[in-house]
């Protein structure tokens, strides 16, 4: 051991910090101009970059991999620290992943509007970034685990189980998803075709959900959570119980999204059983996260990041009941292809992942910035209310929408024939396009007010005066033989 | 399809609802009790010293 004391490596911690508001701003703000875009389309202004079928895929990468992939880093890299009681590993390393992953995420967002996609949702980006992107997450998963493998405390704390789930399945999704024979620089074209292809890209889509959107961010609850509430984690066996039952049953759920299509009935059946059972661990987690706070609620009154943490809880809950439902076929029958989808993504996405990402980073932010707390609490209180009231008009509007859809879309009249054209259903949902345009704004605008805040709270990182924090490290025990005769009580 | 493959089924879903029972029987033995109720405090201490 060096003479020098060991200290937190949250350079890499602040960069990923700065990298989540921004991309949480650009991605949220190209959403909302997409949803003005089905409200009014004229504002695609007969340009093909700026039409909703070139952008939609800027939203969908802006707010997926690059906020919530900043934030889950960066994250990543502050609890595996914390949990370990050990400086981050490959400090050289960790920081290629930042610049790496903001190289990726402003080359995919620059040749997607340009037209340049292998047209797999989520997975739009061409085989060259796709290289880069396996690069950076090789990198991402050797600093992590090395980190890993030089703790001090000798238990892996249950949060970077699920950090480790989340890199290795996401790298493992990604490689196979992405086996394609290059044509040009620019253009390549999938191994799989058909329904394999189908089925390839939607047990690819349905993981990205599972292992980035779900076990990522329930590695950041599982510390933030017992962190902000200063109460222990309410049961750590029933943690791993959901660990191991959420890993291995999340896999085999993708089949859902290809219900009534060519591949097999019992493929889709597999899919729709596995889906329901999900509940099970979702909601184990969800309670674990809320009971967490039992005790402490009145911290969750006057702590606006806390507040964020249990609503992204109930929304967690909430969505993936929503999500088992949706995925039996007969609810599937209704709800496939219409806005409820939208509305079930997006109660996910906003309601469970952002805010569960914007509850740690408040957590987070002041710690890694070198300040007692964040520059405005009433900032915080105001994102708050912004955000719920904008996931409010958000969801509802477009369940509306959905249920409209689906119901107008299969009635038919005593012949058999439908009773409405394509038409008076788009005509019927306008309204709730509006709506959602006005909640998504107000999300947006939360989230300015985040970055604001964020950036009065780096004042002293910005002038380089924040003091690193050390690593707590216990006294050596004095190496004594024989053992020293315990003292009579 | 070979009728084999029902039989093999019913006996991977045995093993893994033994495996599943046996994930709780081994994570709540009671010598596992301390460690992970302190685990459970792990988080607390980040801020133990600022406030």
């Amino acid at each position: 051991m060096s003479s020098e004391t060991e200290t937190y490596n949250d350079q890499v911690v602040r960069l990923f910090l700065l990298a989540a508001a921004i991309w949480g701003v650009i991605g949220m703000g190209v959403g909302v101009f997409i949803a003005a875009q089905l409200a009014w389309p004229a504002l695609n202004f007969d340009t093909p970059w700026l039409t909703f079928s070139r952008l939609r895929p800027d939203h969908t990468f802006g707010v997926i991999f690059a906020f919530g992939g900043s934030a889950l880093m960066g994250t990543c890299y502050y609890v595996a620290q914390r949990t370990g009681h050990t400086r981050l590993a490959l400090p050289r390393l960790a920081n290629f992943t930042f610049w790496g992953w903001q190289l990726v995420v402003i080359l995919a967002m620059v040749s997607m509007p340009l037209g340049y996609t292998q047209s797999k949702e989520y997975a739009e980006p061409e085989w060259l970034i796709d290289l880069l992107v396996a690069a950076v997450w090789v990198s991402f998963g050797v600093v992590f685990f090395a980190t890993l493998a030089k703790r001090r405390i000798k238990h892996i704390y249950v949060a970077n189980w699920y950090y480790g789930a989340f890199i290795i399945a996401v790298g493992l999704l990604h490689i196979v998803n992405n086996i394609v024979l290059p044509v040009s620089l620019t253009k390549s074209y999938p191994v799989y075709s058909g329904t394999v292809d189908a089925m390839v890209q939607w047990w690819y889509g349905h993981n990205a959900v599972a292992f980035f959107l779900t076990a990522g961010f329930l590695g950041m609850m599982y510390y933030f959570v017992p962190r902000q509430a200063q109460q222990p984690l309410w049961s750590y066996r029933f943690s791993i119980v959901n660990f191991w039952a959420l890993i291995s049953v999340y896999m085999w759920a993708g089949s859902h999204h290809l219900l009534f299509t060519a591949l097999p009935d019992w493929v889709q059946s597999v899919g729709m059983a596995f889906s329901v059972l999900l509940l099970m661990p979702s909601w184990g987690s969800a309670a674990n996260g809320l009971f967490t706070f039992n005790g402490a609620w009145q911290r969750v009154a006057s702590d606006p990041a806390a507040k964020f943490m249990v609503m992204a809880l109930v929304f967690y809950a909430a969505s993936t009941t929503e999500g088992s439902l949706m995925a039996v076929k007969t609810v599937n029958s209704l709800s496939h292809y219409t806005d409820w989808t939208v509305a079930h993504v997006h109660s996910g996405s906003i309601g469970w992942v952002a805010m569960i990402t914007i509850g740690s980073l408040y957590a987070m932010a002041p710690r890694a910035l070198g300040r007692p707390a964040m520059h405005s609490k009433r900032g915080m209180e105001l994102h708050f209310w912004m955000h719920t009231a904008g996931l409010v008009m958000y969801v509802a509007s477009m369940w509306t929408a959905g249920v409209t859809e689906g119901l107008m879309w299969r009635a038919t009249d005593a012949t058999g024939a439908l009773v409405y054209p394509f038409i008076d259903s788009l005509i019927a949902v306008r309204p709730f396009y509006l709506i959602r345009f006005l909640g998504g704004a107000l999300v947006l605008g939360g989230m300015v007010v985040m970055a604001w805040n964020l950036w009065h709270t780096a004042a002293d990182a910005r002038a380089r005066l924040v003091k690193p924090i050390p690593v707590p490290i216990p006294e050596p025990e004095p190496l004594q033989v024989p053992a020293p005769v315990p003292a009579r009580v | 399809m070979n009728p084999a493959w029902g039989h093999v089924a019913g006996v991977v879903t045995v093993l893994l609802m033994l495996l599943f029972i046996g994930i709780w029987v081994w994570v709540w033995q009671a010598g596992h009790k301390q460690k992970y109720d302190a685990l459970a405090r792990l988080p607390m201490a980040d801020s133990e010293d600022r406030e």
